[in-house]
């Protein structure tokens, strides 16, 4: 058979053709893995500066926010790991079932590892009675407190309070003179305003102390606790201080803190019987706690918290 | 008639000092005086006894007092007893007295606008002192606190 540089013995055309396929399929393997790795959405942190990146590490684990932190501050990751960033971040999702993404304020703090009463001494409790009760029996000799019988969300800004040396201050000046002092900072209002006739200024008027808070205690975790309950007793024989009433006000407290991106913490939970009623030996009156349930509440309080960065 | 004026007078003397200040040796235990308070009397809001470290939040004596020691009620009602055993007899007429007696009067602002079926509790309030000693009570039933107090403080 004459051969012409046009003609190829069959056994080499195939290999020949082989050889192009397998060239090809490489090719496309390529371009494949060069797409998944330009295109491929990586978690983007924000600067650790803003109080949106805080929160949104602070329901990581202790383990896995350092293996995120390693996978998506790009600036710091070794070159080394940047081939397995992809997988890392589905894999941790999938190991820790916890999301890459920010905290959710339209929900109670979840449970956590309890804290010792340590971790009130940087603390400021401001509310009303109920609130100063609970100093006064849950023992926080070293905490802050802004209290006062009847003190609702309108009266912080009026109503003098805080003694310091010779002078009485409001809630709100109490709060400019100590700036940025406290580092958590727990609200209690509710019980005093169950009878006001517009539950949204009730929400609103809160929320000017919340801002006020968050302007002069920057560096505070702000928690707005949830109304505690009444007894059953209590809540039947009156209009006002009635489950109806704290149910529907703590409903707009939920709203607010989920706006202004600050903790809701349910105590009520806490100190609550099955039928979420406050329970009969809890109180005298049906409004204020007694010791036990001080302590109860406190209790609460410790296995509730956010931690910090 | 001039002896007589002087022996009613001196008479008169005597009388006053005995109700001002009952007995200036006088020595008890604070913590069974104020436990006889909560025992011997009924009140509204049953009363629990505070952590001595937390009695400064409600009376400012810190660094005027050997020992205190208070019992509150859940915060229903005003009811309270307070006893203290001050560094000195001085101490206990001039700084601790003046002090529970303005916590008392702080509690009438407190309550007026709050609970106001308590301030008459607290115009009935009773403070007394006995040499180093001080004690407060508000209750419903201030009588029977005095006669406790009597037995410990004349």
């Amino acid at each position: 058979m004459p051969t012409t540089r046009y003609y190829t013995p069959r056994r080499r055309r195939r290999r020949h053709r082989k050889a192009l396929f397998f060239a090809l399929l490489l090719l496309i393997c390529a371009a494949i893995i060069a797409c998944v790795i330009i295109f491929w959405p990586r978690p983007v942190r924000e600067p650790k500066n803003t109080e949106s990146s805080v929160e949104s590490m602070e329901i990581f684990t202790e383990e896995s926010s350092t293996e995120v932190s390693e996978i998506s501050e790009e600036p710091s990751l070794p070159e080394s790991e940047l081939d397995s960033t992809v997988e890392d971040v589905s894999e941790l999702s999938e190991e820790s079932g916890i999301p890459a993404m920010a905290y959710q304020y339209d929900a109670p703090v979840p449970e956590s590892e309890p804290v010792g009463e340590d971790y009130f001494k940087d603390a400021l409790f401001i509310g009303d009675s109920r609130t100063q009760g609970f100093i006064l029996y849950a023992g926080l000799a070293d905490t802050t407190f802004y209290a006062d019988k009847g003190l609702s969300v309108d009266k912080v800004f009026t109503k003098q309070i805080v003694s310091e040396g010779e002078s009485t201050l409001t809630v709100s000046d109490a709060l400019a003179q100590h700036q940025g002092e406290f580092k958590k900072v727990y609200l209690m209002f509710g019980v005093n305003e169950l009878g006001w006739n517009y539950p949204e200024i009730f929400r609103d008027d809160y929320r000017k102390v919340v801002d006020q808070v968050k302007q002069t205690q920057p560096d505070a975790q702000v928690y707005v606790q949830s109304i505690l309950p009444v007894s059953k007793e209590k809540s039947d024989s009156s209009d006002i201080y009635n489950m109806d009433r704290v149910n529907l006000f703590n409903d707009l407290l939920k709203e607010m803190a989920a706006d202004a991106e600050v903790y809701y913490v349910d105590v009520a939970a806490g100190v609550s019987d099955e039928n979420r009623y406050l329970p009969a030996d809890a109180s005298t009156d049906g409004v204020h706690l007694n010791k036990p349930y001080c302590q109860k509440w406190l209790e609460y309080l410790e296995t509730h918290t956010v931690p910090v960065e | 008639m001039k002896w007589k004026a002087m022996i009613a007078a001196v008479a008169a003397g005597f009388l006053l000092v005995s109700c001002g200040n009952t007995n200036s040796n006088v020595e008890f235990d604070i913590n069974s005086l104020a436990e006889e308070l909560n025992t011997g009397i009924t009140y509204q809001d049953p009363l629990e006894k505070l952590d001595s470290d937390m009695v400064g939040m409600l009376y400012a004596v810190d660094g005027l007092v050997e020992e205190s020691v208070v019992y509150m009620g859940s915060g229903a009602t005003a009811e309270e007893i307070a006893v203290f055993a001050c560094n000195d007899a001085d101490t206990a007429k001039e700084k601790v007295e003046p002090i529970a007696k303005e916590h008392i009067e702080s509690q009438i602002t407190s309550f007026e606008n709050y609970v106001p079926e308590e301030v008459a509790k607290l115009k009935d309030a009773v403070v007394r002192r006995a040499g180093k000693y001080v004690a407060v009570s508000v209750s419903n039933d201030p009588d029977t606190a005095k006669e406790i107090m009597d037995k410990y403080m004349k």
